[in-house]
């Protein structure tokens, strides 16, 4: 389903990661660990094609996937519902507006401007964009970072049962994430 | 893609261009403000003066370049600065969304430019010698100039230094707009040269369909690093 060959990057002179090796199939979770600024970010902005890589390749079964990032930003004059029938007719797929939001548990702030939305609320917003259009692929870059006790719980949800028909790739420091996963990937 | 998903998608961006519009009125208050104390300045200054066309078509045009060009580019740098950028990246086409913005930035740039040349015309007490194309100027001046800020926007979005980046791009691209829509515009307000004028007038109108046609393909190019 994913395959990342060879994979590295470097920011001027200083090389992020190099000779970074992995395969995801369905039904796996995998959980990219390390320290901070070691390059998980970084890695998983290559794999959605948000950043290129120096050397390497990402081969995708798919073009379809989701993405949430913790450093992605919201649209801060849009309400909650407003974001998800933006991307629903940016994607051309089924809104799921409802179904995502009682999913996320923000069914009761539908009509709040993302501004005046906590961390927490913004992640489980993020989360239910990624997977509005029913991705094969999750790509997740620390997405519980702000999430309550409950938010976290809606997480697991989310990945397992993503990870019934398709495949999760996260990148995380939360040891309760990293239970999540099937397989994990340590950066140095 | 079929026809009605292009509609959709960018039917998609124009909505979230108005609604942010509406709610966080930066383009009209900027792109306005700028127009409205630039008509305000020359009026205190031209006073008691009556202005030949080429200079009321001159300072006409100073007015919608200072009100388009502060104001537009921030549709495509307002996302990268924001922070954006990226949910847009993972989500839709580069197509659609230089498309999207370039209507509502064409719309911004006509509304702007309609009331500030209704406003100096009065304010100044200046004839339309040929209204038809006095409108086909400003119409296509409107277009003309949205099309170029857009585009020169979408171009610097990615740089480290945009605004400045946005500035430099814009010097070649808004030129030959500025040219065409003095001896369009000065022709409609009395000078002679009616074939002259009419020609800038189509001028115009061809260079924004054109910025908006090639535009996408050169924002596709730099849609992902």
């Amino acid at each position: 389903m994913l395959r990342g060959e060879n994979l590295g990057k470097r920011f001027t002179d200083r090389w992020i990661f190099r000779r970074v090796n992995f395969e995801l199939q369905p039904g796996q979770v995998l959980a990219v660990v390390g320290p901070n600024g070691c390059g998980k970010s970084t890695l998983l902005g290559i794999v959605a094609g948000l950043i290129p890589p120096t050397e390497g390749r990402v081969a995708m079964d798919s073009e379809k996937f989701g993405y949430a990032s913790l450093a992605g930003e919201l649209y801060a004059e849009l309400t909650i519902a407003e974001h998800l029938e933006l991307t629903a007719d940016l994607r051309c797929c089924e809104p799921r507006t409802t179904e995502l939001l009682s999913l996320v548990g923000l069914a009761d702030s539908c009509d709040a401007p993302a501004r005046t939305m906590s961390s927490g609320m913004r992640a489980r917003l993020k989360l239910a964009i990624a997977v509005q259009d029913r991705p094969p692929l999750l790509v997740l870059d620390e997405p519980g970072a702000g999430l309550d006790r409950q938010g976290a719980a809606v997480l697991g949800d989310v990945v397992r049962a993503q990870a019934k028909g398709g495949a999760v790739l996260l990148a995380t420091n939360d040891p309760e994430e990293v239970k999540l996963a099937t397989h994990e990937l340590e950066f140095a | 893609m079929t026809p009605a998903q292009w509609r959709r998608q960018i039917g998609a961006m124009l909505r979230k261009e108005i609604r942010s519009e509406i709610r966080s009125p930066h383009g009209l208050l900027t792109g306005g403000l700028f127009g409205l104390l630039s008509v305000v300045a020359i009026m205190f200054a031209a006073f008691n003066m009556r202005l030949t066309p080429t200079l009321a078509a001159g300072l006409l045009w100073v007015i919608f370049l200072f009100s388009g060009v502060a104001a537009i580019p921030r549709s495509f740098i307002g996302e990268e600065e924001n922070g954006t950028a990226d949910l847009l990246r993972v989500t839709a086409n580069p197509f659609s969304v230089f498309w999207g913005k370039s209507i509502f930035n064409a719309a911004l740039t006509l509304i702007t430019a309609a009331v500030l040349t209704g406003l100096f015309l009065v304010v100044m007490n200046l004839q339309v010698a040929y209204p038809g194309l006095m409108v086909a100027s400003v119409l296509g001046g409107g277009l003309a100039l949205s099309g170029a800020v857009t585009l020169c926007g979408a171009l610097a979005a990615r740089a480290a230094s945009r605004q400045a980046l946005a500035g430099a791009i814009a010097l070649p691209l808004v030129i030959p707009v500025a040219v065409w829509g003095v001896t369009s515009l000065r022709v409609a307000l009395g000078e002679s040269g009616y074939e002259v004028g009419r020609g800038a007038a189509v001028g115009l109108i061809a260079y924004g369909v054109a910025s908006n046609a090639v535009g996408p393909y050169i924002y596709a190019a730099l849609w992902k690093r």
